[in-house]
């Protein structure tokens, strides 16, 4: 392969990608919007391939679109929600507001990227070899277990407290002590 | 690195020869369950078409695609179809990463038996298991039929909780060989060191929860024919209909090799390197003992379709979580220790 | 891998995650007496600040920054003295809840643990000398606290609380990813091999004048503010802290805010990002003017404290702006002292909180109901009044010194104008703390409540913990060189 060949499929890519997040965010049927997430992580998971990361690729796969967005949509079909009918509602200063803001906001920070661009001059020496290391189970796996040990039994505290929470705030019978009990 | 040609065209081979023994292959299942389910309720089953009924699977496909295509009313027409294709191509994709056999020399040329080896090939297959969801879950909320989605949630409720136990299972595998590469896996299993008898709970819980993927009985809630009519596919007919019923046992026929290739030593033959026959000979062996196994546990998952009742969702839900999942963690905890022994010993 | 070295520096963290996960199941096998797992628990705490003690005192290498674990975490003086003082926040909020949740129906056993689990966040975040650790401890101690939000899982505000919290907080991890990204980029591409450390980050002082890295900083800021409460994200804190569990709200307004304070000023001192000196100042200008002049037509006590503790964190910024060696020492004592008076505040509220009939809500929160105080409950009246007094910076109370460091910064770094309106702001806030006094000392109740007696049966821990605030207050008020004496500080102020 050469390196035109993954250009071009980048761009094709990144332009469903863009698209369906686009797509995402206006359609008013959540079951299509959320249908939209789904094929915008996809092409997210191609564009992992693309930078040799296959590991973390075929992760996306798995996590998002295989037990996030089942559940989403699993969610979505139980709701039975209707098709947002609020959206287009009339103009107000507030919406005037944040729009103005957020506009501000992407303005800042791609004038500051524009120019800055200049400044940058990569070494894509040694990134290259890197990625393509980082793209291997065994790598990740060697460094997450060695190295990384601490932030991963952190990170594993973290997935603990969130099931607890999701038992504790959803749990149909969940009632205290009472105080003669005790 | 320049295109290479030759290259892409043994892939394109390959993958056709795949497909068109895939399809054949879901064909005659369907006629062998038909059969075979005759044999098990004391009928003869389908014997008109051809000798010993032999056609009839053709008939079925041509009659099926004579019927008209009936979309309800208050459908989403695009996710209606669009359900049957996702359930199919994830089904026909699972088996790019089987290997048939070990490499085979032809015209000179070394091939190896299998589509694409990639370094993730255990990880692909459970991606593309937990990817059959959807297709199941977005016929049943499409068809806008109180049957179809309940048969929609089950489905995808039951899925997620068989995955669990499935991955889990599936690592103590990885532990053992130390990749995620199904050829390494299979040449691994050289001799008797069949994965079956190094992970039997593994190997136990893998099956159930392939039962349960693949919405088999005794886990076929999902189109329960007594509650729910037909469940997600209640609402389809004619060529999408045939689609749904060509995932099912597509999904059945991959399970086998996945199974196969995983548990049961894939194209090994044990101690066949012994008997120093020609390497021609050999792949040819190879590839007849990979589709004899496979074919054993084809016939495996129709017999316990029809000698086992069905389950009742609350105990299929308490089996996935209750049983299942710590019998699988519990492997893997066990698998691990071991490892860890042999390894520093 | 693990050198002995690095054991002794993780004394804390070890305990305090296996004592945490013993907790758990405690709780799972005692069902019915949560005595044992509210014992256990304030157990575990107490370890965990002895054995940062124990580091502290048998360790005089720790006056230099100490790298462990590949230079993922660092221990200083500084992160023991922030451990110790969000440890010490938990350890109050345990000793003070028990009558609490059992008033509120809510005595669950998880209470106690996930509090457990989010210091576990805090200490991750205190050592963290990597942004991605610093990250993964801030979400375990923010998960921790949307789930700890709400579990009044009746109370409508309890749940709006949680929601509001929960999804702002997503937004907010959304912004702190792609800025540590953005700069893990922009380090990668300059050829650095671990461009999240803050060492790595500390030897290649221009990076901050890279675009990329600027905008991710200033992403990551954004994160550190939400956390913290600073204008313009400062708008979640009035709703999360008026609808969680009392004992929740000062539990998340002090210790939440030193572990998030605490990381965020190191990191600003490390990178010195001295470009973005006037940003901070009108950030803590607009910060302590939102705060304090809102809170002065605040009726309701929680709010008003939630509020209060905006302004606080706005004069926080003002000491931070200063980044000069005076910083670190005056952060420290200003948390110190706020820990005390905003937490044993948040007590005092929850000890005269009650229900409505239908159980649907809060009551006795409004400060309509702290008329004539003073007659009913004396004890505690005096308590609250040496509180606020402290919250407003009446000498020689903690909050005053609390306050004078942190302006002696600002003023050192030559920021008199910032230290001037920090100063006139604190004098706003004397009025609002000043009225509840009013309220308790010098009016009467027009409806009948009766008189308080026994305060001391069944509550003996909940007094003990107000004794240890009003106790912290006093002390640190009379002699405030103690703090740096006892943890060895390099700075003594004056």
């Amino acid at each position: 392969m050469d390196l035109s060949l993954i250009s071009i499929l980048f761009v094709i890519l990144a332009v469903i990608s863009i698209f369906s997040a686009l797509m995402l965010i206006t359609r008013k049927n959540p079951v299509t919007s959320a249908l939209y997430l789904i094929l915008n992580f996809f092409t997210v998971s191609g564009i992992y391939l693309l930078l040799k990361a296959q590991f973390i690729a075929i992760i996306q796969v798995m996590v998002y679109m295989g037990a996030i967005m089942v559940l989403f949509l699993f969610v979505i079909m139980l709701l039975n929600l209707r098709d947002e009918k609020n959206l287009t509602e009339s103009f107000s200063f507030k919406k005037l507001t944040s729009v103005l803001l957020s506009i501000t906001f992407f303005v800042l920070i791609g004038t500051t990227f524009y120019f800055g661009f200049s400044n940058i001059n990569p070494s894509r020496q040694g990134v290259e070899e890197k990625t393509v290391e980082i793209g291997k189970a065994t790598f990740l796996g060697e460094k997450l277990f060695t190295e990384f040990a601490m932030p991963v039994l952190i990170a594993g505290i973290l997935l603990l407290v969130a099931i607890i929470g999701a038992v504790v705030l959803a749990k149909k019978k969940f009632d205290p002590v009472s105080p003669d009990k005790e | 690195m320049t295109v290479n040609w030759i290259e892409i065209l043994i892939t394109v081979i390959k993958i056709l020869l795949v497909q068109i023994i895939l399809l054949t292959g879901v064909a005659y299942t369907v006629y062998t369950e038909r059969r075979v389910s005759a044999f098990i309720q004391n009928r003869i089953g389908p014997n008109r078409v051809g000798p010993a009924g032999l056609l009839q699977p053709i008939v079925d496909v041509v009659k099926l695609l004579m019927k008209e295509d009936i979309v309800p009313n208050q459908a989403n027409r695009f996710i209606h179809s669009l359900a049957p294709a996702i359930s199919v191509g994830v089904a026909l994709c699972t088996v790019a990463v089987i290997p048939f056999g070990d490499k085979i020399i032809l015209f000179g040329r070394e091939i190896k038996l299998q589509i694409a080896s990639v370094n993730i090939g255990v990880l692909y297959i459970l991606a593309l298991v937990s990817l059959g969801v959807y297709g199941i879950t977005l016929s049943g909320w499409s068809s806008n039929s109180k049957y179809s989605l309940l048969g929609g949630l089950r489905a995808s409720a039951q899925m997620i909780s068989y995955e669990l136990s499935m991955g889990l299972s599936l690592l103590g595998i990885v532990l053992i060989n130390g990749t995620f590469e199904l050829d390494t896996i299979v040449l691994n299993q050289y001799g008797w060191k069949w994965n079956i008898i190094l992970q039997p709970i593994g190997f136990i819980t893998f099956l159930v929860a392939a039962f349960a993927e693949t919405n088999r009985t005794p886990f076929d809630l999902p189109e329960a024919e007594q509650e729910l009519v037909g469940g997600y596919h209640t609402e389809y007919s004619s060529m999408k209909f045939a689609l749904f019923f060509l995932a099912e046992y597509a999904n059945v026929i991959v399970s086998a090799c996945i199974i196969t290739t995983l548990y049961l030593g894939g194209w090994q033959f044990p101690y066949l390197q012994t008997f120093g026959i020609s390497p021609m000979i050999m792949s040819i062996l190879q590839i007849l003992t990979f589709l004899i196994k496979a074919i054993f546990v084809v016939l495996f998952f129709i017999w316990i379709r029809w000698t086992i009742p069905r389950f009742r969702y609350d105990q299929l839900m308490s089996l996935g979580w209750k049983i299942m999942l710590p019998a699988s963690l519990l492997n893997l905890v066990v698998t691990s220790i071991i490892v860890l022994l042999l390894k520093y010993n | 891998m693990l050198s002995s070295q690095d054991v002794k520096y993780l004394y804390p963290f070890i305990l305090l995650i296996v004592l945490s996960v013993v907790t758990l199941f405690l709780d799972l096998f005692t069902k019915q007496n949560k005595k044992i797992v509210s014992g256990f628990s304030m157990l575990t705490i107490a370890a965990v600040i002895a054995s940062l003690f124990y580091i502290l005192i048998n360790d005089p290498e720790i006056a230099r920054t100490q790298e462990i674990l590949h230079s993922y975490l660092r221990i200083n003086r500084y992160t023991i003295a922030f451990s110790v003082l969000s440890m010490l926040g938990i350890f109050i909020t345990f000793l003070a809840s028990k009558n609490y949740l059992k008033k509120q129906d809510i005595n669950f056993g998880e209470f106690y643990y996930i509090i457990l689990f989010s210091a576990a966040g805090m200490l991750t975040m205190l050592y963290a000398n990597d942004l991605l650790v610093i990250f993964i401890g801030l979400e375990l101690m923010s998960v921790s606290f949307y789930i700890l939000a709400g579990l009044m899982r009746r109370r409508l505000k309890s749940n709006e609380s949680a929601l509001k919290y929960f999804l702002l907080g997503a937004f907010i991890t959304g912004f702190i990813l792609l800025g540590i990204s953005l700069m893990y980029g922009t380090g990668l591409t300059k050829g650095i091999e671990n461009p999240l450390n803050l060492t790595a980050i500390k030897s290649n002082p221009n990076f901050l004048f890279n675009p990329y890295f600027l905008v991710g900083f200033a992403l990551f800021l954004i994160g550190f503010f939400f956390k913290i409460g600073l204008f313009p994200f400062q708008m979640w804190i009035p709703d999360v802290y008026d609808g969680a569990p009392t004992v929740v709200s000062g539990m998340m307004s002090t210790s939440g805010k030193i572990a998030a304070a605490g990381t965020l000023a190191p990191i600003i001192i490390i990178m010195h990002p001295s470009d973005l000196t006037l940003m901070f100042s009108v950030i803590a200008v607009l910060t302590m003017v939102i705060g304090n002049v809102v809170a002065l037509v605040q009726n309701n006590l929680k709010r008003l404290l939630a509020y209060s503790s905006i302004a606080s964190a706005g004069y926080l910024l003002v000491g931070i702006t200063s980044m000069n060696i005076h910083t670190l020492d005056a952060v420290t004592f200003y948390l110190l002292a706020y820990t005390f008076m905003q937490l044993g505040s948040f007590l005092i509220v929850s000890h005269f909180e009650g229900k409505t009939a239908d159980g649907k809500d809060f009551s006795n929160i409004d400060i309509g109901y702290y008329k004539g105080l003073a007659k009913r409950s004396p004890v505690f009246t005096v308590i609250f009044t040496i509180y606020l007094f402290s919250l407003a910076g009446i000498p020689p109370l903690a909050g005053f010194w609390g306050k004078y460091y942190l302006f002696y910064a600002a003023i050192k770094a030559n920021l008199i104008w910032l230290s001037v309106v920090a100063i006139l702001m604190s004098v706003v806030s004397v009025y609002y703390y000043l009225r509840i006094i009013v309220y308790m000392w010098f009016m009467d109740s027009k409806t009948e409540i009766p008189e308080e007696k026994n305060y001391l049966k069944g509550n003996m821990l909940f007094f003990a913990a107000n004794v240890v605030c009003v106790l912290g207050t006093l002390v640190f008020g009379f002699y405030p060189q103690l703090l740096f004496e006892m943890f060895k500080l390099i700075q003594k102020i004056i």
